[in-house]
């Protein structure tokens, strides 16, 4: 595959350098136009993957050189992201209604550059550029998705090593690796030292209390290192910082944990900022069944993208030629909102694809599982789901997993 | 409708002091400090170095001023660039330097129900350049002090608004 093309439109010579800079260390071809006239002809010559545009420029402006670029058939499709220190409500509505595909506000860094072009096109440092062929030969072409059941090491940058161990408690049942530095400072080498060896961290934890902007400059140094541009990096903040908070998530920090940190919810928030298949720990195979085994400690977040991905993984079954789930609620004993979202959802999941199901719990109450479901579907965080059942009828429920199986 | 609330001459000044260390900051590197700040600039005024200027027009009408001594432009210059920097290099920074902190001035003051268009920046050298605005109701300017430099950014606003 060719490297992406960037075509610069900006009248300010310094702007192009900085761009320039900040693409230095991948591979991509970089090309540059003074006005929006000139910015339309290299465009039709160079078909450009992604086009930075300026908007305030001599000759023709920004906001006329996108309308051109929208009614030019074959440059409608190029993806523009504009650049500009006018980002007022007025501004931004009129360049997102021409269909703009993003804004970076000036001042901006070379990173957040990076960052917002790596978006659109994949960006290879320079190193790694020409891959004739692949290093390790037997990779498979796609990079196999993580899961939230792999080894996964997380650095937390926090001047307060209770923060640091508080987390380490919180990811240890899912085996992940907690690495702390007190800050930035301390940071960049320990950082340095994985880069070369290979064992990159895979989340970033920053406090947002460092003072100078610490954790913004932390960010973008990170972003620097083609090696670590899609680690992704989440804000500690306390709650009422929102200020650190918003201009960290401008910055480009995917997430912002707040402190006291809500340690039940924090292996799965960070799980999400990973994007990982979270599947793996409650889903397992017995004989011809699949099992989905729900806790009572189901987090908010953790049930919001277990109950996503189980449609993907009960399609996943119908495809292997499963037809039985057995949904163990053991140890299931109060129907918490997130309980109730994950189950009612595989439920109609398994009723819409065809799967036969079956329950398994200790608790007397579990029965009254339609009831449950139905009066709680009133609740505003749940009102989107459908119901499952049709009726209130009792459940039959098994007192175990092999009686369960013998059910079908 | 109501007619939106005026800017203030104290809103202006809070604006650059929120925006010239933004800019600084981010793409110089530099922190940069702001003075006490004038609500009432004289006008005429002076300003001397190497001075960026970029016009307001629509419902704001006026002018900004952005004054490095040669100095001080050089310095941010090569700092933002990572090289030497000649003359047409430090007119280019001071020219999108002073885009900057005006877009922003721009966005703040749109937001308020004040649209105005910017002209294209443009720059002066001078010993003594002598700057005013006929009819400028806001005449505010206020000193930044430049970490690492002896000198200082000095940044000047004169504007009318539309009643």
């Amino acid at each position: 595959m060719s490297a992406p093309k960037i075509l610069s439109v900006d009248d300010s010579r310094m702007i192009h350098t900085l761009i320039n800079k900040g693409f230095a260390p991948y591979d991509v071809q970089m090309v540059f136009a003074n006005n929006g006239a000139e910015g339309l002809e290299v465009a039709a010559r160079e078909k450009p993957d992604v086009i930075l545009l300026d908007v305030t420029m001599p000759v023709m402006d920004g906001v006329e050189c996108l309308g051109k670029l929208k009614a030019d058939p074959a440059l409608k499709d190029i993806p523009v992201i504009m650049l500009t220190a006018e980002a007022g409500k007025e501004n931004v509505l009129k360049i997102a209604k021409m269909g703009v595909r993003d804004y970076i506000v000036k001042p901006f860094t070379e990173a957040n550059v990076i960052d917002r072009v790596s978006r659109l096109v994949t960006l290879n440092p320079k190193s790694a550029a020409p891959a004739p062929a692949p290093v390790k030969a037997a990779a498979p072409a796609a990079k196999k998705a993580r899961t939230a059941n792999d080894a996964l090491k997380i650095l937390v940058v926090d001047e307060h090593p209770a923060i640091a161990e508080s987390i380490a408690k919180a990811v240890f049942k899912r085996g992940w690796k907690v690495v702390s530095c007190p800050g930035p400072a301390e940071a960049q080498p320990h950082i340095a030292t994985t880069v070369a060896a290979d064992e990159t961290p895979d989340a970033i934890l920053v406090s947002l209390a460092f003072p100078g902007k610490g954790a913004l400059k932390f960010y973008q140094s990170v972003r620097m290192n083609p090696a670590l541009k899609s680690v992704p990096l989440l804000g500690l903040s306390v709650k009422t910082a929102t200020f650190d908070q918003n201009e960290a998530k401008e910055t480009g920090y995917v997430a912002i944990l707040t402190k006291p940190l809500e340690l039940g919810e924090l292996p799965d928030r960070v799980a999400r900022a990973m994007d990982l298949d979270i599947t793996p720990i409650f889903y397992s195979s017995e004989g011809d069944c699949q099992v989905v085994t729900i806790p009572q400690d189901l987090s908010e977040t953790g049930s919001v993208d277990l109950t996503r991905q189980s449609r993907k993984k009960i399609a996943d079954f119908v495809n292997a030629g499963f037809a039985k789930l057995i949904i163990d609620l053991n140890g299931v004993s109060k129907f918490e909102i997130p309980i109730i979202r994950t189950v009612a959802s595989i439920i109609h999941e398994c009723n819409t694809l065809g799967i036969e199901w079956r329950v398994v719990g200790d608790d007397p109450d579990l029965s009254n599982l339609p009831t449950i479901i139905s009066t709680n579907l009133k609740v505003a965080a749940l009102k989107e789901l459908p119901n499952p059942f049709p009726n209130t009828a009792p459940l039959e429920v098994h007192a175990n997993r092999a009686a369960a199986a013998a059910a079908f | 409708m109501p007619s939106p609330e005026k800017p203030s001459s104290s809103l202006f000044i809070q604006t650059i002091n929120r925006y010239v260390p933004e800019v600084m900051q981010t793409m110089v590197g530099l922190s940069a400090t702001p003075g006490v700040g004038i609500e009432n600039y004289p006008q005429p005024s002076k300003l001397k170095g190497v001075t960026g200027s970029i016009g307001l027009s629509g419902k704001v009408n006026g002018v900004v001023y952005t004054a490095y001594s040669e100095g001080l432009s050089k310095h941010v210059a090569e700092k933002i660039l990572g090289g030497a920097a000649g003359e047409q290099d430090v007119s280019d920074v001071v020219a999108e330097l002073t885009n900057m902190i005006t877009g922003n001035l721009k966005s703040t003051l749109c937001d308020m129900g004040f649209n105005c268009t910017l002209s294209i920046p443009s720059v002066m050298r001078g010993e003594e350049i002598s700057v005013s605005a006929k009819n400028a109701t806001i005449c505010v300017g206020n000193d930044y002090a430049i970490e690492g430099s002896p000198d200082s950014l000095r940044v000047v606003v004169f504007a009318a608004l539309d009643n």
